[in-house]
């Protein structure tokens, strides 16, 4: 049942295209702020914010804002756990793809 | 035979292949096993199917596979889509893994400068070290400076060029990538470093072979960079370590000598490699 323990804990929140495309640029980059995800994902403002905010909330990034000059400027990392999520899920969807 | 996924759960329709077969193996009482039987069957019937416990949806779908699902399962559950979902998926990963990382922050000008800045050190030293009988204190010394000079003003250069391209594309140079890259290249450098005070020491010994030596301790830095790079870094590493056993190989009075080869090298390799990099990626 380990497996099946494994994916069952892998939750929506990273089950989804948009929200599994922010986490895996922001895991090969390190951090990135808005304009650079959505042109690395192809995805529109409101769209992606909505995914960032769901991010957010279940601890999987840490949103800091600044300003450079007079632009604010919102740059996105990936939290321990976000790491932590992303790995399993990566893993999980190997095994699969393995077995199938 | 498709039912249309449930539009009010906007999260979930992008598809919940893997999640709602571990779910309904929990929900079921059912291993690993009947998991794998699920995705197999899928992948072979290429089916996009919702499934419930129930019949009602195995008239509408119709499939060999879906009905062996509808037949073992007991708990309600769906499948939004089929086969191609998990390499969906991975492909998502890695295209926004490869966005991320590579061509993001290498900028192409920088490759075309420092390839100039090496012309410039192999014109400025062409009468430095003609041959390892000519070599004196003093030429010794302004050889090593020209070079270290090179070598500062392509570093500058580069770090520079790199944070202007990173800020560009909305990242910062010395990012956890950053930092990583810098610990890649550091081996390669000091190896160069050491030759460099070697001949310090020992001009005669070395000559002009320490242009080889420093194609190679180049070579390999750029080799370990390229591992967590674009693939072009890895090829400009191989051109150079290639270009560094030739040079150290090639005979005397040869029609092409240790500094030419340092001018095709560390001048024209990083030249066509910027112009590459600036045409493909961006300057």
């Amino acid at each position: 049942m380990a497996t099946v323990r494994k994916l069952d804990a892998l939750d929506d929140v990273i089950h989804q295209k948009v929200r599994l495309g922010v986490m895996s640029s922001l895991m090969a980059s390190g951090e990135a702020d808005f304009n650079f995800l959505k042109g690395a994902l192809g995805v529109s403002d409101g769209n992606l914010s909505t995914h960032l905010t769901v991010l957010e909330d279940h601890g999987y990034i840490i949103v800091h804002k600044e300003f450079v000059g007079k632009k604010p400027r919102t740059t996105y990392t990936p939290t321990l756990a976000g790491r932590r999520a992303f790995e399993l899920y990566v893993t999980a969807l190997e095994s699969l793809v393995r077995a199938g | 035979m498709i039912s249309a996924p449930d539009k009010t759960d906007g999260a979930k329709e992008e598809g919940i292949f893997l999640i709602d077969i571990a779910a309904a193996a929990v929900r079921a009482g059912r291993g690993p096993n009947f998991m794998l039987s699920c995705h197999q069957a899928l992948c072979e019937t290429k089916t996009s199917a919702i499934l419930c416990s129930g019949e009602e949806k195995r008239a509408e779908s119709g499939e060999p596979g879906a009905r062996m699902y509808s037949n073992q399962a007991k708990p309600v559950f769906r499948i939004v889509t089929s086969a191609g979902e998990a390499e969906e998926h991975l492909r998502v990963i890695r295209q926004a893994m490869e966005r991320s990382t590579r061509h993001s922050t290498l900028s192409g000008l920088s490759g075309v400068v420092v390839g100039l800045l090496a012309l410039a050190g192999c014109l400025l030293t062409q009468n430095v070290v003609k041959s390892v009988a000519t070599v004196t204190e003093a030429w010794k010394f302004l050889f090593l400076g020209v070079w270290g000079a090179v070598f500062l003003l392509s570093l500058a250069t580069d770090i520079l060029l790199t944070k202007r391209r990173a800020a560009r594309v909305g990242k910062t140079a010395f990012s956890p990538l950053g930092k990583h890259l810098t610990r890649a290249a550091a081996p390669g450098l000091f190896a160069a470093l050491a030759f460099s005070l070697f001949y310090v020491r020992f001009p005669e010994l070395l000559g002009t072979y320490i242009y080889g030596a420093w194609m190679l301790c180049y070579a390999v830095s750029l080799l370990s960079v390229g591992m967590f790079s674009v693939r072009e870094v890895s090829w400009l590493g191989w051109a150079f370590l290639l270009a560094g056993a030739l040079t150290l190989l090639i005979p005397q009075g040869w029609w092409i000598g240790p500094r030419a080869m340092m001018a095709v090298t560390f001048g024209g390799f990083h030249i066509l490699y910027g112009l590459w990099m600036g045409y493909k990626y961006g300057w």
